[in-house]
């Protein structure tokens, strides 16, 4: 268990995305708002290997025949762009990631090439065209949870005051390399992605980046808590009790009385959504926050989902407006926390003050981290 | 002041015959070669005596999981027990499973300079909240050839350590530069010594 919880205040001063959506926070925001389903058909045709079947992804909407890393780093720069990051002293940078540049090299690559890690290569990309020479900068790589374990380690940076401000930046992109491993694995959605949903049947892939500026500088939005946790429980999967996510969202200060509003994992997996029900139905006294989640719009974007879901979090305590899992009518009756389904009937009448984001990846890793305002 | 001990653990990979830790690993036999090592060296250590279990662990292996990533992509990929190794976070769940551990762990990457910045995030994250930290990885010595290692680095203010590592920034940017620097000053790879200036960011 690990908690970090900051004794001086940490800020969220700025951020920014790029998903299916489109380029920036508000067109996430308004698909999140309207329930759009942002998948689309993935053009295979061009790829080393063509999936067994038809798939879908909520990839963007650009030109495709370039780079992965020139791709996932133009986003970087738009993201980067529209934060007017201004540190105020010394500042690191960490990107995370699953796979970064990968596809670039995997399929033809020479031994030469495949001697570096592939991820470190986008970081540099971007710290040298954005014109940022950090103090610090680092790749952290946890799966699927990695913009979590990335803002664990900026929250670390800025308690131990090692910099001012954290630049944290996260992007995976959609190739043919994950497409045929998710679907090898069996765990893509082969109509849409409905997470809780009695009749969920997987993911739906998705590419996003983007760009978080964390600082000691006073501002309104809080990062109050993150916590994380490792289980050998299974290479893949978790343990279906969820005690390591709960140890997680324990270490991130949450406790039986609950924030506002969860934004769960939520990938619709049948073995994930089970254990992040049993992590809130342990933790939190019934009857439990609401829970929502993001990946039913814009797909599981890997390494920068967890960005993605923070990036939500901000925006519903920055309006105090909330969204529903637009592709689920009706939660598992098995689960005992409550969603917010089409069809959940509860209004939330309190403006949300505190937000928790959960996470969970390959290899066992759990985090979570709570965010508010400032009062 | 920090007190850093290194070992190294080597191994071929694919194994030999059936690892005693195998009840403890579901499908031991699909782990890959990073996977396997550390669950190798996890019981190797466990039963040379090593005394103490990480309070905080960074993963930190030169090449991420390439190796594992370009064997998927080669046959086809197609097989869910190639992929589920295409992390390079993975080959922590071995480890876990062979030391019954669990706990915050980071998995770090900064080629050609991993172990490193590793070296630089671990000694700043040990203190009274995390008393003991571990850096573990794997580097191919090529034809199945493998070694595991681990930086165990541990605030020690009663004992002074005879041996001293002093690395100016900028001195040692590159993992072989630091394992050079780590071979001239303890005689080999394997040993103790205080880490004298930590802040080596690259």
């Amino acid at each position: 268990m690990s908690p970090i919880r900051s004794k001086n205040s940490i800020s969220l001063a700025g951020y920014s995305c790029s998903t299916a959506a489109g380029r920036g926070t508000e067109a996430f925001w308004q698909g999140l708002q309207q329930g759009q389903d942002h998948g689309k058909l993935a053009v295979t045709s061009d790829w080393k290997v063509t999936p067994k079947a038809e798939v879908t992804t909520c990839a963007f909407p650009l030109n495709r025949s370039v780079s992965m890393k020139e791709r996932l780093v133009s986003e970087l720069l738009h993201c980067f762009s529209e934060i007017n990051f201004q540190p105020q002293g010394n500042y690191g940078v960490i990107f995370a990631s699953s796979k970064g540049c990968l596809e670039d090299v995997v399929w033809s690559g020479t031994p030469e090439e495949l001697k570096s890690d592939p991820l470190t290569p986008c970081l540099t990309e971007f710290l040298d065209r954005a014109g940022l020479k950090p103090k610090r900068s680092l790749v952290v790589s946890n799966s699927c949870a990695s913009s979590h374990s990335a803002l664990f380690l900026a929250g670390h940076w800025l308690d131990k005051q090692i910099v001012d401000d954290v630049l944290v930046i996260a992007a995976d992109g959609v190739g043919a390399f994950v497409v045929n491993g998710f679907q090898c694995l069996g765990a893509l959605s082969t109509t849409r992605c409905r997470p809780f949903a009695a009749n969920r049947d997987g993911l739906r892939l998705g590419e996003a980046v983007g760009a978080l500026w964390l600082s000691r500088q006073e501002r309104s939005l809080r990062l109050l808590g993150i916590g994380l946790d490792i289980e050998g429980h299974a290479v893949t999967r978790s343990s279906t009790s969820g005690g390591s996510l709960k140890k997680a969202l324990a270490a991130s200060g949450a406790s039986d009385v609950g924030p506002d509003i969860v934004i769960a994992h939520g990938t619709g997996t049948l073995a994930n959504d089970v254990v992040e029900d049993n992590a809130f139905a342990s933790l939190f006294a019934a009857p439990s926050p609401w829970v929502t989640c993001t990946k039913w719009s814009i797909g599981h974007t890997l390494g920068a989902s967890g960005l993605m879901d923070i990036i939500a979090a901000a925006e519903i305590l920055r309006t105090g407006k909330t969204f529903r899992i637009a592709s689920t009518e009706v939660a598992d009756p098995s689960f005992r926390s409550r969603y917010l389904t089409m069809t959940a009937s509860e209004e939330i009448t309190k403006v949300p003050q505190e937000i928790l984001v959960s996470s969970l990846g390959f290899g066992g890793v759990h985090a979570a981290a709570r965010f508010g305002v400032a009062r | 002041m920090i007190e850093v001990r290194t070992s190294t653990y080597a191994y071929t990979f694919p194994a030999q015959g059936e690892p005693v830790w195998k009840e403890k690993v579901d499908r031991w036999y699909q782990l890959d070669a990073a996977a396997f090592g550390l669950a190798d060296a996890a019981h190797y250590w466990k039963q040379s005596g090593s005394p103490s279990r990480p309070d905080f662990v960074l993963l930190a292996s030169h090449g991420a999981s390439n190796d594992s990533d370009a064997k998927f992509a080669r046959e086809g990929a197609s097989s869910p027990s190639k992929f589920v190794h295409t992390l390079p976070n993975i080959r922590a769940t071995a480890f876990c499973q062979v030391s019954a551990w669990s706990g915050p762990l980071l998995c770090l990457q900064k080629d050609p300079g991993t172990i490193v910045a590793a070296l630089t995030e671990a000694s700043e994250f040990v203190s009274p909240q995390y008393p003991t930290v571990w850096i573990l990885g794997v580097n191919s010595l090529g034809s199945g050839k493998w070694e595991a290692y681990r930086f165990e680095l541990k605030l020690n203010e009663a004992q002074k350590t005879p041996r001293t590592l002093t690395l100016e920034p900028g001195e040692a940017t590159t993992d072989e530069a630091l394992w050079q620097r780590i071979s001239e000053s303890i005689g080999n790879r394997e040993g103790t010594f205080q880490l004298d200036n930590p802040s080596l960011s690259l």
